[in-house]
């Protein structure tokens, strides 16, 4: 029998899920219905495999915040998504499958008895090959030149790092002007900032970004982000 | 100017730029910064217009026509080119298409020697008129400024700096120097001194004015867009609405029906619920393409989980590089009546397993349907059935059925629609750029 954690928001959907692993597969699943609640389901381990979604509606945060957190937490866990995979999530898709060992994707709209195969070869074989409807979304090959350490290019020194704090807040207005404004940099230095980071930020997948674009992009990427971040600014910066 | 964090010297320089230097990732212009560039285009080509009439004007009133003959070519030539290079970036905003970003210190150096010969060209080809001319080189400034102002999301306030300019200690000093220099040895030299300032002011205040009426404007065309924009949510919450009521809940209540009079055994109730699921889906996709241009995948899915929960296996299916496309809304149309027909057709014949390729190029989009339904007769195909008004729309030749071990391969064109236009050239070199990457 393996351990499972299920990180799911939709609490009806997550249970009968969760009773259907248990009674079919013999598992013992522990669900999670907020990405804030799985630090303390992790205390609930060691878990063989975490299923998780990726949006959470009701928080601001996404299933690659989670992902993170347990990998960092539990690294041998073996890690996998539940989606709808529809354009909403995409972007943290494609960040979750190049960012992290992800052992298989499996579609919230996949037949049940699928859907319980995936998890079955992923739990005997350590993967299984992604959902057909969510390949659609997802290039043929993980972008390999991405990893997690590369996320320390993007800070050269601490002025990135205090552009970059500012853009992983999604509620933050990303104009050169604010922008200026909340670091304390001149205007022209921060388009210079930019235009630093263009070369790595084209590993990302980013051509040319607009300050929006970045500032999605850290924001999706927060959990990769931050630590180098924070390495780079003392907490009163 | 104020209300920056850094020096307000650092927002001149930055307005001194320009607009490119801020715009990058800006591939759609809106009402406000196409008109403004539209302004800027017709100020810029009126300057030059200005000037090369003032430079013929003083050709004819010269007794030595040759020497000036030349100098009025070199004056054209000059200002042609100057309004030009101005223009230029004006035009592609007009037009939809801006260019890409400029680097902050070699476009604010390439702005400013162009500005300057500019004026310099305009005002020396002059004899009279310099306000005229620094009126029209003023909307000139304004248009250009608010489109900074705009991209850097900085608040112009227009009085406030009529006002900061007026009382700066460089005009007060300027001001006063020449009001000395008039009132102690009046000449004509101090007369093109008093025309240049009366001209510098007129730049400045048209300007100005040029700023605040684009300001202006652009809450007009807010307003005009918030109003149109409360229409179309009321118009689609009703639209939903009717919908939500007509198509879902009366198929929820079908089924909720079957299943409390027993009509129905699960099996077939759960059917339903997919035909519905399946439905809803082709109900998502009509109003992503009918917002514009839907990318492939999207189109693909609705496509893809069907066939999935009617228990087909998918062998092969198209990866982000190709689904990551965007059609235009007539290409995504035909391009879901072809997956829909093709897939319908090789599940209805009893297909257990499906391979779906798609590929797009700059003449069309190619389909292509593997099945292991065992094949059938193409050439024999009925007049009227879906498949053959699907070969009338895309045009003769355009669909074909190949033989494969255990069933058939349809393949189906579907040329680009008057509406496709290609991608933009950076647009195709960046995705080569992460493919290469990727490999």
């Amino acid at each position: 029998m393996s351990k499972i954690l299920l990180v799911e928001d939709m609490p009806a959907l997550a249970e009968l899920f969760a009773e259907a692993v248990e009674k079919r597969l013999g598992h013992d699943v522990t669900v999670c219905i907020a990405v804030v609640d799985v630090e303390l389901a992790l205390t609930m381990g060691p878990f063989d495999m975490a299923i998780v979604d990726l949006s959470f509606k009701q928080e601001s945060a996404t299933g690659l915040d989670a992902l993170v957190e347990i990998q960092q937490s539990s690294p041998d866990t073996m890690l996998a998504i539940m989606t709808i995979g529809d354009s909403h999530v995409a972007g943290v898709l494609r960040d979750a499958c190049d960012l992290l060992d992800i052992r298989t994707v499996i579609s919230k709209t996949a037949p049940l008895d699928y859907q319980l195969q995936m998890i079955d070869q992923v739990l005997a074989d350590g993967y299984a090959p992604f959902d057909p409807a969510i390949q659609s979304v997802l290039p043929a090959t993980r972008n390999r030149v991405r990893t997690p350490e590369r996320f320390a290019r993007l800070i050269q020194h601490q002025g990135h790092a205090k552009v970059w704090r500012v853009l992983m807040n999604h509620d933050f207005d990303a104009t050169y002007k604010n922008l200026a404004e909340v670091t304390g940099l001149k205007l022209n230095t921060v388009k210079n900032y930019r235009t630093q980071l263009l070369p790595e930020l084209k590993v990302h997948g980013l051509h040319d970004p607009s300050l929006r674009e970045m500032q999605d992009f850290a924001w999706r990427c927060r959990a990769f982000l931050r630590p180098y971040v924070d390495a780079s600014l003392p907490a009163t910066v | 100017m104020g209300g920056v964090g850094a020096p307000a010297f650092d927002l001149w320089l930055a307005l001194a730029a320009g607009h490119r230097v801020w715009s990058e990732g800006q591939t759609n212009p809106g009402p406000r910064e196409r008109v403004a560039a539209t302004v800027a285009a017709v100020a810029a080509v009126s300057s030059g217009a200005v000037g090369l009439a003032g430079a013929v004007l003083r050709v004819r009133q010269s007794p030595d026509h040759t020497t000036f003959d030349q100098v009025l070519i070199g004056t054209a030539v000059a200002i042609g080119v100057l309004v030009a290079t101005i223009t230029v970036h004006y035009v592609r905003i007009a037009i939809g298409r801006p260019g890409r970003g400029a680097q902050f210190w070699p476009s604010l150096i390439a702005r400013c020697v162009t500005f300057v010969l500019l004026v310099s060209a305009v005002a020396g080809s002059l004899s009279f008129g310099h306000g005229t001319v620094g009126a029209v080189l003023g909307i000139l400034c304004g248009a250009d400024v608010s489109l900074t102002l705009w991209t850097l999301g900085v608040e112009a306030n227009p009085w406030q700096r009529a006002r900061e300019a007026f009382f700066s200690p460089v005009h007060v000093g300027a001001l006063l120097a020449l009001l000395l220099a008039v009132t102690t040895d009046f000449g004509s030299d101090h007369i093109v001194l008093i025309g240049l300032y009366v001209a510098v002011w007129c730049a400045t205040i048209t300007a100005l004015a040029t700023i605040h009426l684009l300001d202006v404007l652009a809450e007009h065309f807010e307003r005009v867009f918030d109003a149109y924009r409360r229409d179309v949510v009321e118009r689609e919450r009703a639209h939903r609405a009717h919908w939500l009521h007509d198509d879902v809940l009366s198929e929820v209540r079908l089924a909720s029906l079957r299943i409390t009079s027993g009509a129905a055994s699960a099996e077939q109730i759960q059917a339903e619920l997919l035909d519905l699921d399946h439905r809803l889906r082709l109900r998502q996709l009509d109003e992503m393409i009918r917002d514009g241009r839907p990318a492939i995948y999207e189109i693909l899915q609705p496509h893809l989980r069907r066939a999935q929960n009617l228990g087909v296996r998918l062998d092969v299916v198209p990866t982000h590089e190709v689904t990551g496309v965007t059609v235009s809304e007539q290409d995504a149309q035909l391009l879901n009546r072809t997956l829909s027909l093709l897939m319908s057709n090789a599940i209805n014949a009893g297909a257990c397993r499906l391979g779906i390729e798609v590929a797009v190029d700059d003449e069309g989009i190619e389909v292509a349907v593997t099945d292991d339904a065992g094949g059938f007769d193409f050439d024999a195909l009925p007049e009227g059935r879906g498949l053959h008004r699907l070969m009338r729309q895309l045009g003769p030749g355009s669909v074909r059925r190949l033989d494969t071990t255990d069933g058939s391969r349809m393949v189906a064109r579907i040329p680009h629609g008057p509406t496709h236009w290609p991608r933009p050239r950076h647009e195709v070199a960046a995705r080569e750029a992460t493919l290469k990457a990727v490999r």
